[in-house]
């Protein structure tokens, strides 16, 4: 085991990051890390950070774009890694970002889906014959793909084989990587690149009213002149952020309740808790654990002088448990008001489909809780994904009756 | 099995391929950051070590155990267990 206070692969700091996050809030709040990066865990430091000008965005490409150049002096072909990723929004800074921001934003005028998500949620719940079964696989992973296939146009053919493409390409948020993982992250990127340029053609053929449509008229009529690549890209980035992170907050929304026995009886007493209990669970125990930022210029950060082109990781998770902010930050309470939770990020980089993911998990646990008369926990190993970035469960399993 | 003088050595052997110096030259306390590794050349030296010892490879160790002294002793502790 390392000495050091940023453990980020350890096995415990993946079951439970909190503790490793409290003791760097308590005794190093703007730690440089052994791996060369300031790591901070302050409520107020991460919001001023995410809202200053005096950070750029972009860290993880930049570092893509060398290992993909590195990579291509050993024979070892990544570039789609970096085609994939070329228009990924929260990577991007300045003009580049608002361009890209606003076609999506103006391009995705219509916000009502409720019924498409209904839908949804009632045929897996239909599906579900068994007694005991793991929730993320049946219920929490694919919801999101139905959904976010409906808004983008495209068929779910296999909706497995999204999934791990999906799950592969959540891996350019991750620090510290394997020669494996950039290997596996640009396999699924040209699956990925392959399946939207088809869509792509298809649908520049035969358009309909979905967003992908959408996209490819509006490029055309307002004269974007966005290339092909960048459409690829937007539409890789809206499927994986659209997904990965809903089934997330979905799963740790069941989780959350069914170890907290007595909020979950609250929620079935009062439904119209859900809303705000699907904040407390943004906030107990966020999707997006980690973002980066880098320091443009030299700047000055609780007495510490930090220099320009510093790697800033931005612990969410521990924003979000910050006591200066949180009454109680280590509890879980539904109907915590206010919650100004960090999960969707702050500043110019807000999250673009916040409503969508919150309306998508209130409607998925609403409707699950009801259907369940009981749910109950069997006892089982939690196990995680391994890295910190993301908060996300191999899987739950669960009894119903 | 290696041993660790074994282990020290392909590390030396693997850095010394990726930084173009002589294996004699690399001192087993010098950083791996001073010896020319940085966050890109290790997910490759790492991956290199990881098929020729056999051993899972974790991307913290580069900077968890940064010279060759404390990989070396890391990865024989792994390979013993």
């Amino acid at each position: 085991m390392s000495n050091a206070y940023w453990r980020p692969l350890e096995t415990d700091s993946i079951r439970n990051p909190y503790k490793m996050y409290e003791q760097l809030r308590l005794t190093d709040p703007v730690y440089l890390s052994q791996t060369r990066e300031y790591i901070i865990t302050r409520y107020s430091d991460v919001k001023h950070i995410l809202k200053s000008d005096d950070y750029r965005s972009g860290n993880r490409l930049t570092w893509l774009k060398k290992g993909v150049a590195y990579f291509d002096n050993k024979e070892e072909d990544l570039r789609a890694i970096y085609q994939a990723m070329n228009s990924f929004i929260l990577m991007l800074n300045d003009e580049h970002h608002l361009r890209i921001r606003n076609f999506v934003t103006k391009s995705w005028s219509n916000r009502e889906v409720d019924g498409i998500i209904g839908e949804n949620i009632q045929m897996l719940l239909d599906q579900i014959r068994e007694k005991e079964f793991d929730f993320v696989s049946t219920f929490a992973q694919p919801l999101p793909v139905y959904t976010i296939s409906r808004i983008l146009g495209i068929p779910v053919k296999d909706c497995r084989y999204l999934i791990d493409l999906g799950v592969a390409m959540t891996k350019t948020l991750d620090l510290y990587i394997s020669l494996k993982d950039l290997v596996l992250m640009n396999n699924a990127a040209k699956e990925f690149i392959s399946f939207f340029r088809d869509h792509i053609k298809i649908k520049t053929e035969n358009p309909d009213d979905a967003l992908l449509s959408k996209m490819i008229q509006r490029n055309r009529t307002e004269n974007v002149g966005l290339s092909e690549e960048e459409l690829v890209s937007i539409a890789i980035f809206l499927f994986t952020a659209g997904e990965e992170t809903s089934a997330s907050l979905i799963s740790n929304a069941l989780l959350n309740l069914l170890l907290h026995p007595d909020q979950l009886q609250l929620l079935r007493e009062d439904p119209s808790l859900t809303e705000s209990a699907i904040e407390e669970v943004l906030r107990f125990d966020s999707i997006v654990q980690l973002l980066g930022r880098v320091s443009k210029h030299e700047v000055v950060l609780r007495d510490k002088v930090i220099p320009a082109g510093a790697t800033m990781t931005l612990v969410v998770g521990s924003a979000n448990r910050d006591e200066e902010i949180f009454e109680k930050a280590d509890q879980f309470i539904i109907s915590r008001k206010p919650n100004r939770h960090l999960s969707f990020g702050s500043g110019v980089h807000y999250c673009l489909g916040d409503w969508l993911g919150r309306r998508q998990s209130q409607l998925a646990i609403g409707n699950f809780v009801r259907r369940f008369a009981g749910i109950s926990l069997p006892e089982q190993e939690l196990t995680w994904y391994k890295n910190l970035a993301v908060r996300r469960l191999n899987s739950l399993k669960i009894k119903v009756g | 099995m290696k041993n660790r003088t074994e282990i020290l050595n392909t590390l030396k052997e693997e850095i010394a391929k990726e930084t173009g110096a002589a294996v004699s030259a690399i001192d087993d306390d010098a950083s791996f950051y001073s010896l020319g590794l940085d966050s890109i050349s290790s997910v490759f030296v790492l991956d290199e070590l990881e098929k020729k010892l056999k051993v899972e490879m974790n991307p913290m160790f580069f900077w968890d155990y940064p010279t060759v002294r404390l990989l070396a002793e890391h990865i024989t502790s792994l390979v013993q267990r």
